[in-house]
């Protein structure tokens, strides 16, 4: 069952007085808990899918249909919920509040939303991702790594169905970024969230159940893998 | 192909120019805080200056004018070194026009450079005198002579007595002038302030003019004193020696001395006040100014650094750096300090144009340019500081910012389990970023306080400057004659057919009439009550400079007691068994009596049948009295109520209480007074004249008053002791005396054609007696008033105008600069979930925030002033008027503020939104 597709998605954007085709008349759908990576050369607009996808951009023209519900149909409060409710994102930047502690950061969507912390979920994915130590830590005090951790445990806060995750091991060593890896294919499978992620790192990509190739905002190739 | 060369000018303009938006904003915000600083310093110092001249202008820049100086050893005067200038009027004959009134003219003068400079008599229509035949006449002074229609450029002629020394000649002349000026009035400010002062010159003539033959000039000296401000006591000494008749207040016909005059003083004072206040404020305002171009530095000090990192990074040195910033810093400030003072002193021009033409526009320049100073100071310093410091560290941590990113390390935080998240968000952003918060609470601290003494200043106007002053649409008022407790039934006063005459006007609808008289209260004994009474009173029984000179000791010894001559004869002469007590009784029309009373009643009931049978009477008399004073000090004393229905009369310096006295009277008690009536003045001060009346009557006390003032000092004004009844009561125990003072009241609505017919026609009756009479228009004060009132407050308005327009302009920078600093943080918190609403809301918490601080601070500091204030109005001026707590204007526009801000916060968290969440989180 497609959890989230896209059909004829375009994004354009004006670059000077050239209008670049990021992403150019694709079609794709992804299924419920499985865990995808989008490859690409730079420029190649694996990232603007995935901001499209999310929702954290509008395409210029197509569809995106989550749950079989047209997300053009939403308006920005609806968007809203449904980004705090159902998706979760790993930015490669991280991208936490700096004002906020790691546990402030992780539970901050739950907040938004006005709910009670499920205090049970929340520590089993803190333990999952072995943060307990650093909960009281600002982002400043804390490594790419951790910040990391957090970003991805502020991520399943919710229990979302999917998990984007746009290069999330691009800004860290070798080490740390297999470790956040195994964490994030752990968690999906764990908390049977779909996983889509970017990555330019064919090691990375690798480490899917189905990698989607793209060049010039096109799709070249789709392959289940074999693992 | 030939390269440009890279100056240090092209890096600093490339910079101010690749990022316009920025430094537009940062710019906005440094032009604002400097007219916020410069303009109400200007405005301050130029409005200080125009009261200054306005206060010259009525009365001029001496300390002392000395008549007949000729008869004074003027050379040891000004050898004394006590003087620090001086300059001499000539006068050089009396000119008049009605011969049946000769005292409705003016003495004429001819002034040397220095006196015309020093006495500030000045042409407000017209110009000075230059050549023989030439005249200046001070308004006041046409009026009197009837020639208050005479244009510029008119032949004037004036019946002429030719001065001789002191005096005038008896043989009149004629002389005719050319009016070529209209002066600033100057002779009845004097007056008003000194008595009757004939010999101040209200008619000028040019340096040409000499006495004519036969005569001789009477040389008037206008003096300015070698620090003024200090006690005078080697001035007064020198004065002395050079045979100046001085007594303690160097005041006799002769002399004045106007430093020593209460209203002069108040006036120096509440203008030396204003310009200390205006110096605090000053320093207040550099500061508001300051924090505000550090902030507007702060709008994109984060991106500067990472500038100066990535400079540094493809190595620039610190020197170059430096160089590079100091050079936009200095074009910043080059830009930045003209265009405020600018628009500083062209505001301010208008505001004082705007302001009537009671105020003039004195430009004080070194106020500008100390103001543009302390701009480009100002700016070089928010700019270099920060930068300086960034320079000082290594490439990546500008880059990174490591020095925000320790101090947020550095913070001891306690996760919240559970928490309302753009509340939290913006709680934590004021914890770490207080500094940005700073500017908004300074300057909206300066504008409530602002704001708020502005409307204080303003109500304080209205209530009090402005208030009814005289009840009645005009006011004659002639002093009934009276000599050392004798009511002489003289021509003064106003007779039963003036009234009639007045009333059957064709304006008059009717007369409010007052007499008052001077009376005995017979008693067997001086009680400490009369004493204390007497003292303070300072007018009883004694003539010569008054008792306040002596102390209190020096009192009891000779007048408290009751053998001195003029006591002893009147009590031999008129067989008086009692001792004496004297007092005054005044009285009013029935329902102005009422009226008056209403308030004033402390105990004791009033029954107005007997009160107009002359059988009883009420008493002001405080249930204690109680005075202190120093012993060196003159002047008059002020009192102060301390407790209800007690007064402690202060001296000028502070001592403990001397004496307290309880009253001896109360309701229901008989008193005896007695009333002396005569015909003719007495022939010498120890004897009463010989066909003096005595009139004694038991009357029981009604009520008794311990404060009549109604805050427009419009009703009662007596002492201590004195007695107050109706009219028709009055009659009964001073008979067949007359009126003292009319109100008028008109039938019409006032037109400037009618208050000229009625002030010609009120003043005759004045001038019918012997000219000294007091009159007033509430017409043309009410016009004036309405003139300072406008002024007042175009003045506040415009100030409060300009704060808020500052204020807002500071905070909105404040919130865009911020959110545009944030825009990464709005996009993660956009990516993971929060609306619009939650973001408006975690700002609008932050605003909210910095306003609270704003106003508490601002709200508690113009509270501790105006306490300040009241309590300095209290207890050192022991002044009665106080300055009202007036916050509702200051709430009223930071209510307003804050609504402007919110729509303006809206809108820029609106506009972020319209942005995709990738655009908002992508570095720029």
């Amino acid at each position: 069952m497609n959890i989230i597709e896209c059909v004829d998605l375009r994004k354009e954007y004006l670059s000077g007085e050239n209008i670049v085709n990021a992403v150019d008349g694709i079609t794709v759908a992804f299924e419920q808990g499985e865990f995808c990576a989008i490859t690409g050369p730079s420029g190649s607009g694996k990232s603007t899918l995935l901001h499209v996808l999310s929702s954290l951009e509008n395409p210029t023209s197509g569809d995106v249909i989550y749950n079989g519900k047209k997300l053009s149909g939403y308006n920005d409060n609806q968007l809203s919920v449904l980004r705090r409710r159902r998706f979760g994102f790993v930015f490669q930047a991280y991208n936490l509040v700096q004002e906020l502690t790691g546990y402030e950061n992780i539970v901050l969507p739950v907040m938004l939303d006005k709910k009670k912390v499920d205090e049970a979920y929340i520590n089993k994915v803190i333990d999952v991702l072995g943060i307990g130590d650093r909960l009281e830590h600002l982002p400043s005090a804390l490594s790419g790594g951790q910040q990391q951790r957090i970003a991805i445990a502020r991520a399943l806060a919710n229990k979302p169905s999917i998990l984007f995750a746009d290069e999330p091991t691009g800004n860290l060593d070798g080490k740390s970024g297999r470790e956040v890896l195994s964490l994030l294919k752990y968690v999906s499978k764990e908390f049977g969230i779909t996983l889509i992620l970017v990555t330019h790192d064919l090691n990375v990509a690798e480490q899917a159940e189905r990698i989607i190739s793209i060049e010039d905002g096109k799709i070249v190739r789709d392959t289940k893998s074999s693992i | 192909m030939k390269q440009k060369k890279l100056t240090v000018n092209k890096l600093a303009f490339g910079n101010l120019k690749a990022r316009k938006k920025q430094y537009t904003l940062m710019i906005i915000g440094i032009v604002l805080a400097m007219i916020f600083s410069s303009g109400v310093m200007f405005f301050i110092f130029c409005l200080s200056s125009s009261i200054q001249e306005l206060n010259d202008k009525k009365i001029g820049r001496q300390d002392a004018i000395l008549n007949a100086s000729q008869n004074y050893d003027m050379d040891y005067l000004f050898e004394s070194k006590t003087v620090k200038d001086h300059g001499f009027a000539y006068i050089i004959g009396y000119g008049y026009t009605d011969e049946k009134s000769p005292e409705q003219g003016t003495s004429v003068a001819r002034l040397d450079d220095k006196a015309e400079e020093i006495s500030y008599i000045k042409a407000k229509e017209g110009r000075m005198p230059e050549k023989k035949g030439e005249i200046a006449i001070e308004y006041d002074a046409l009026n009197r002579l009837g020639l208050f229609y005479s244009e510029i450029g008119d032949k004037i002629t004036l019946k002429f007595r030719i001065a001789d020394g002191e005096n005038y000649l008896y043989e009149e002349t004629e002389k005719t002038y050319t009016l070529v000026g209209k002066l600033w009035d100057k002779r009845p400010n004097i007056e008003y302030n000194y008595g009757d002062r004939s010999f101040y010159p209200s008619a000028v003539v040019s340096s040409e003019e000499t006495v004519d033959l036969g005569g001789k000039e009477n040389i008037l000296c206008f003096l300015t004193i070698k620090n003024a401000n200090l006690p005078l006591d080697s001035f007064m000494e020198a004065a002395k020696n050079a045979g100046i008749e001085v007594d303690g207040n160097f005041d006799n016909y002769n002399c004045i001395l106007t430093t020593s005059n209460r209203w002069y003083f108040s006036e120096k004072h509440d203008i030396q006040s204003s310009i200390i206040l205006a110096i605090i404020l000053s320093v207040v305002l550099m500061i508001a100014s300051c924090t505000g171009i550090v902030n507007a530095f702060n709008t994109n000090l984060l991106e500067r650094k990472k500038q100066i990192g990535m400079l540094r990074a493809v190595g620039a040195t610190k020197r170059q750096i430096i160089k590079i910033f100091g050079r936009e810093a200095f074009l910043i400030a080059a830009v930045t300090t003209p265009v405020s003072l600018a628009v500083s002193y062209f505001s301010v021009k208008s505001i004082i144009g705007a302001m009537g033409d009671n105020f003039v526009f004195i430009p004080e320049w070194w106020v500008l340019i100390v103001c543009g100073l302390f701009g480009v100071v100002c700016v070089m310093a928010a700019a270099f500081i920060p930068l300086y410091i960034a320079s000082r560290v290594s490439p990546m941590q500008a880059i990174r910012n490591t020095e925000l990113m320790r101090k947020v390390k550095n913070k001891r935080i306690r996760s919240k389990k559970e928490f309302n998240a753009p509340k939290l968000i913006a709680k934590r952003n004021l914890v770490f970023y207080r500094k940005k918060q700073a500017a908004v609470s300074v300057i909206l601290i300066a504008t409530i306080v602002f704001t708020s003494l502005g409307f204080s200043l303003l109500s304080y106007t209205l209530k009090y400057d402005m208030g009814p002053h005289q009840p009645g649409d005009y006011h004659i008022q002639n002093q009934t004659g009276y000599s050392r407790s004798v009511n002489i039934r003289s021509s003064k006063g106003f007779s039963e057919n003036d009234r009639q005459e007045i009333l059957s006007h064709l304006y008059v609808s009717d007369i409010v009439g007052r007499k008052e008289a001077y009376v005995h209260i017979l008693t067997d004994e001086y009680t400490d009550y009369m004493r204390v009474v007497d003292y303070t009173d300072s007018i009883r029984f004694e003539t010569d400079g008054g008792m306040f000179n002596r102390s209190f000791e020096e009192y009891l010894n000779v007048y408290g007691k009751t053998e001195y001559e003029f006591y002893s004869n009147i009590r031999k002469e008129l067989g008086y068994s009692e001792h004496l007590f004297p007092a005054e009784i005044s009285s009013f029309e029935l329902s102005d009596f009422l009226q008056g009373m209403e308030n004033a009643v402390y105990e004791g009931e009033i029954n107005i049948d007997k009160l107009n049978s002359g059988e009883e009477i009420v008493l002001y008399a405080p249930e204690r009295l109680g005075f202190h004073r120093g012993d060196d000090t003159y002047g008059t004393l002020d009192m102060d109520k301390y407790e209800s229905g007690e007064v402690l009369i202060h001296g000028l310096e502070d001592e403990d209480i001397k004496a307290t006295a309880e009253r001896d009277y109360k309701v229901g008690d008989t008193i005896k007074i007695s009333t002396l009536i005569s015909n003719t003045y007495p022939e010498d001060d120890n004897h009463l004249p010989k066909d003096t009346e005595r009139y004694d009557r038991e009357v029981k006390i009604a009520a008794i008053i311990t404060d009549y003032s109604d805050g427009s000092g419009g009703f009662f004004r007596g002492d201590y002791l004195d007695l107050v009844t109706t009219l028709e009561g009055f009659d009964k125990i001073v008979p067949d005396y007359r009126y003292w003072s009319f109100d008028v009241n008109l039938n019409a609505e006032c037109t400037p054609e009618i208050d000229e017919e009625m002030t010609a026609f009120l003043k005759s009756f004045n001038a019918g007696n012997d000219g000294s009479g007091y009159f007033h228009s509430k017409f043309a004060t009410n016009k004036e008033n309405r003139k300072t009132v406008a002024g007042v407050l175009v003045a506040i308005l415009s100030i409060a105008i300009l704060f808020f327009c500052i204020c807002a302009s500071v905070i909105n920078n404040q919130l865009t600069a911020q959110i545009r600093e944030n825009k990464r943080e709005i996009g993660t918190l956009r990516a993971v979930g929060a609306s619009a609403r939650e973001l408006t809301q975690s700002y609008f918490r932050e605003l909210l925030s910095m306003f609270g601080w704003g106003c508490g601070a601002g709200f508690g500091l113009y509270t501790v002033i105006w306490f300040v204030m009241y309590l300095v109005d209290k207890y050192i001026d022991f002044g009665s008027r106080y300055y009202p707590y007036q916050i509702w204007e200051a709430i009223l526009i930071c209510l307003l503020l804050l609504a402007i801000c919110f729509i303006n916060l809206y809108s820029k968290v609106k506009k972020q939104m319209k942005y995709s969440i990738v655009e908002n989180i992508r570095e720029l």
